[in-house]
């Protein structure tokens, strides 16, 4: 009995040891530039998918194809893949393309595949800007490229639908929401972080601080102007009309200010000499 | 003495018989070779049945007679000084045509379907030629191939003609079948006319419960066609087409994203076809399915 007990103490005392040492046999490292990917998940989850999913019918090859080309879009890559197949099949698209499309998502990162989904709806459905499908379907692919920019393009776009028609906002009509939307996008490259803050600002602006002189109509097409001129513009021209309209400043009319601030804002930009 | 002598006849067909004739004879001219000796010439014409019609005697080898267009025999005998009489020939066999046919009025070169019945009604008359029992009629196409052939106991004919380019042909047959000279028409041209086509289309109602409506200005029955194509696939699928007789269509319900066209045409009974209107629009789907 006694040695039975002695020996219990022993296994109980080495057994902790014996858990911290397997304990210690942890991940390898990574080095810094890389990130670990979960490759072998991926690729099982996405043969027993594609095994699953009856609507593509593919054969055994293509099954193998189609699951390696996941992995190698690292963790979440069949996640990614899914949403969009899913939402382009659900959307009425070619099922190639969809999976072309869907396999190209699967390397993206999740914030970009998140930010095509999301402008796609806005851009797309009936109860959104309502586009065609093409104008939605590039631009969205477009805006969701910059893997830094994407998630801003999505934001930007889902806040500026709300802005543009809400009823105590713009209350604009949803094609001419999206006619305007389109027209902003000619500047986006100008805004690394978005356009959206800089055109309420300005808009904001030009109908209430600038004496409301402007008409919805003129005042989204002022702001377009401004905008052209980069990020920087709307507190150029703020600062540029203030300065016109004031007694100390130059005095003058509205309107004579609403130009000046206009060309001053114009200014913002310049482009770097090589 | 008799000999036996063969009868060299030539028929002449020698223009309309004289007034006091019945009108449908002509006047045929009977010659043949002299024969030495004969004093008197006697000469028997039969119809084909090798009835009688007629017996001239004559003492010159040569006689006419008034007879009605149609198949004859003849034969003839002579008389010798002594009155002795020979044989008769062998019976030859002639035939008198009926006259050709001058004019036929009712045609034109160029003539255009009627619009309700996409055909060119063609009514064709002439004036009966002496010796005309009936006429045969063929209409050849433009490719010269017989298409049509008729035979009238009447100087008229009537056809309807789908588009296209004709000939024809009249040919007066005596009661027993033998022809006259033909009468050869020129081309005539029925030209097409074109189908109305749909007008206004227009879609009522939301994409999954609308209604399709459409004017048209003709009662020929109109089809539609509803086809579909995915978003970047260049294939588009059928997936309905009825023709209907009323000028609107209701949309099938429940249908799935994608694109859709609908096509619609007018067509008459023979398969002509007016041009196709289309109208396309797209099927989103709602923002819960997604």
């Amino acid at each position: 009995m006694k040695i039975r007990h002695w020996l219990l103490a022993l296994l109980l005392s080495v057994s902790p040891r014996l858990g911290l040492a397997a304990a210690q046999q942890e991940s390898p490292k990574i080095p810094e530039n890389y990130i670990a990917c979960k490759s072998a998940d991926e690729f099982e989850q996405s043969v027993e998918y594609f095994r699953s999913e009856k609507t593509l019918e593919l054969n055994d090859s293509q099954v193998v194809k189609w699951s390696l080309t996941i992995a190698r879009g690292c963790t979440g890559a069949l996640q990614r893949f899914k949403q969009i197949y899913e939402l382009l099949n659900k959307s009425g698209v070619d099922l190639r393309k969809c999976v072309e499309m869907a396999a190209s998502f699967s390397k993206k990162s999740d914030e970009q595949t998140k930010s095509f989904a999301g402008l796609f709806k806005t851009f797309f459905l009936e109860n959104y800007f309502d586009l065609d499908f093409m104008t939605a379907f590039e631009v969205s692919e477009k805006l969701s490229q910059n893997p830094a920019k994407s998630e801003y393009a999505r934001k930007d776009f889902e806040r500026l639908y709300k802005f543009c028609t809400d009823q105590n906002k713009l209350g604009l009509p949803f094609k001419n929401c999206a006619q305007y939307s389109l027209g902003l996008l000619k500047h986006y490259d100008l805004f690394p972080e978005g356009i959206y803050p800089s055109f309420e600002v300005t808009y904001l602006f030009l109908t209430t601080q600038a004496g409301a002189v402007l008409s919805v109509k003129e005042a989204l097409e002022t702001t377009s102007e401004v905008l052209a001129a980069g990020p920087l513009a709307p507190e150029n021209f703020k600062r540029a009309f203030n300065y016109s309209v004031s007694k100390k400043g130059l005095d003058t009319s509205m309107k004579q200010s609403m130009r000046i601030a206009l060309e001053v804002a114009k200014a913002s930009l310049k482009e770097k000499t090589p | 003495m008799i000999k036996l002598w063969g009868l060299l006849f030539f028929v002449f067909s020698a223009g309309a018989a004289p007034p006091s004739k019945p009108s449908q004879q002509v006047k045929v001219e009977l010659e043949w070779e002299e024969i030495v000796g004969s004093t008197f010439y006697e000469v028997e014409v039969l119809r084909k049945d090798k009835t009688l019609v007629t017996t001239l005697k004559s003492p010159s080898p040569a006689m006419s007679v008034n007879l009605e267009p149609g198949y004859y025999l003849v034969r003839g005998r002579v008389r010798d000084h002594f009155n002795i009489q020979g044989e008769w020939s062998r019976l030859k066999e002639f035939l008198v045509p009926p006259k050709k046919i001058q004019a036929i009025a009712g045609q034109n070169s160029q003539m255009q379907v009627d619009p309700t019945t996409f055909m060119a009604p063609l009514k064709l008359h002439w004036e009966p030629p002496t010796g005309a029992h009936r006429y045969r009629i063929v209409l050849f196409n433009q490719d010269g191939k017989e298409i049509a052939k008729h035979e009238s106991l009447q100087p008229q004919f009537s056809l309807s003609l789908r588009p296209g380019v004709y000939t024809y042909k009249v040919t007066p047959l005596t009661r027993d079948g033998v022809e006259g000279e033909t009468f050869e028409s020129p081309s005539m041209v029925v030209k097409s006319r074109p189908i109305p086509e749909v007008e206004e289309v227009a879609m009522e109602g939301e994409n999954k419960k609308a209604l399709l409506q459409w004017k048209k200005k003709t009662t020929l029955p109109t089809s539609v066609r509803l086809e579909y194509q995915k978003h970047f696939s260049t294939r588009w699928t059928r997936i309905h087409q009825s023709e209907i007789v009323e000028t609107q269509w209701g949309l099938p319900q429940d249908l799935k994203p994608g694109k859709y066209r609908v096509l619609l045409w007018n067509r008459n009974r023979f398969g002509d076809v007016s041009s196709i209107k289309t109208l396309e629009f797209v099927i989103k789907p709602q923002e819960s399915v997604l």
